[in-house]
């Protein structure tokens, strides 16, 4: 069992202030156009999942990924690179934990970026 | 800069753009490799980033693609990668990349590695200058030695051509009357021509001058080299027997009242040369002395045609001459 992540994994709005260099406008969009990509890219990761599309699965994982990391969403940052990993090993049969913490850290996540976005980032 | 970011995540994109834009570029993105090098091919960037990761084709077939396309400026091509392996950076490497970011983006990192990106691209842009600029000068002192080149023949064949008659002048001529070893000379001198420019003027003159060095030449043949003594007198080099330099003489002296000259008037005239023809007399080594002998004795054979009457050759042996 995976111990759960910190606050500050969940949403390092440091690290969105360091990718949108302290631009506060650039940060509002950067959230923004997150959670509008955030649910297709989610969703390739499961339907390659579910294709057992191991390079695909891992595609869309590392995809997904690079959006977390200039946001600042570490901790999905985190399980989605472990999704990537283990479909490079080709093993996607075994992902289901791992897309379990993923889901989990991707709820967590959302939240956070959706309703307070705007006061936070600013 | 004219950019072109190849990346599917559009968090990333997003954050490349707009730090580009805010810094002055051009800025264009593409969302996987196959549609960042279909737009590559339509324009030219200068730099360009691209994901590694991609679907289809991925940054480093990209970065191939580039380099591979012969294009006529450099493109520099920055990868940006998570991954840190020594071998993915050597592969990276060899594939023809530039430079390197990491992912997240890193304002400071991206700034430096575009600053590095701007002085390389600034020198290739000035080394092209330079190279467009020399191969203007070379293209300039190339014709400007064709120029010189066509204006050293032109003067080269002034200086051995008679203006007139295009056959060549009597320096040329009597130079190669001494170097040039011919067995026989012949000398023409067209009759009655003070008349010609006394009754028609000197333009009719002229115009006979030119018919009788053109008519002179055909008969005579190329081997035979004719040249403009002066005033309406011709001379011939013979390099054959004197027998064949006989009968080319009989030919010309024929040939030029054949046909009646048309002068510039519309009258028509009918104009005889007379001719003396002399084999080389002296020796092959004192070429000058056995030149103004042979020439001389040319010149004695063609007022003997004169006085006989004209329109006509003589010819002489050594002991005659």
């Amino acid at each position: 069992v995976q111990e759960a992540a910190s606050d500050g994994q969940v949403f390092n709005i440091s690290q969105l202030f360091e990718s949108a260099a302290d631009d506060r406008e650039l940060a509002r969009d950067l959230c923004a156009q997150f959670l509008e990509s955030a649910d297709e890219a989610w969703g390739r990761v499961l339907t390659a999942i579910q294709r057992g599309d191991a390079p695909a699965v891992e595609q869309a994982a590392h995809s997904l990924k690079g959006s977390c990391w200039v946001i600042g969403a570490e901790a999905l940052g985190a399980a989605l690179q472990d999704l990537e990993t283990a479909a490079k090993s080709g093993a996607v049969a075994a992902l289901g934990h791992l897309v379990t913490a993923a889901d989990r850290e991707r709820a967590r996540l959302l939240p956070r970026l959706t309703p307070g976005l705007h006061e936070e980032a600013a | 800069v004219n950019i072109l970011i190849a990346e599917d995540d559009r968090v990333s994109a997003l954050v490349l753009r707009r730090t580009l834009e805010r810094a002055g570029h051009e800025v264009t993105v593409a969302t996987d490799g196959e549609q960042a090098w279909a737009e590559f091919r339509a324009r030219t960037y200068r730099l360009v980033i691209s994901d590694w990761m991609m679907p289809g084709m991925d940054g480093l077939d990209l970065c191939r693609n580039i380099r591979e396309s012969g294009a006529d400026s450099y493109t520099y091509i920055i990868l940006l990668t998570a991954k840190a392996q020594r071998e993915d950076r050597l592969a990276a490497l060899d594939a023809g990349v530039d430079d390197f970011l990491s992912k997240p983006l890193n304002q400071a990192d991206f700034t430096a590695r575009m600053k590095t990106a701007q002085r390389i691209l600034t020198w290739e842009m000035q080394l092209q200058d330079v190279n467009e600029t020399l191969m203007r000068n070379a293209m300039e002192l190339a014709g400007q030695a064709t120029e010189i080149d066509r204006m050293r023949k032109e003067a080269e064949y002034l200086a051995t051509h008679d203006t007139l008659t295009g056959v060549l002048n009597r320096r040329a001529w009597f130079h190669l009357a001494t170097d040039g070893h011919p067995t026989a000379i012949a000398i023409f001198d067209v009759d009655h021509f003070k008349q010609v420019n006394d009754e028609f003027g000197h333009p009719a003159g002229d115009n006979v001058l030119v018919t009788i060095a053109s008519r002179l030449a055909e008969a005579l043949g190329p081997t035979v080299t004719v040249g403009r003594l002066g005033g309406e007198e011709f001379g011939a080099l013979f390099r054959f027997s004197l027998g064949t330099a006989t009968s080319d003489c009989e030919r010309a002296v024929a040939a030029v009242p054949a046909t009646p000259i048309a002068l510039p008037n519309g009258q028509v005239i009918t104009v005889s040369v007379s001719a003396g023809l002399s084999p080389w007399l002296g020796s092959l080594k004192l070429r000058e002395a056995s030149l103004a002998r042979t020439y001389e004795a040319a010149d004695k054979l063609l007022y003997e045609a004169k006085h006989a009457g004209r329109g006509r050759l003589s010819t002489g042996s050594p002991i005659a001459a």
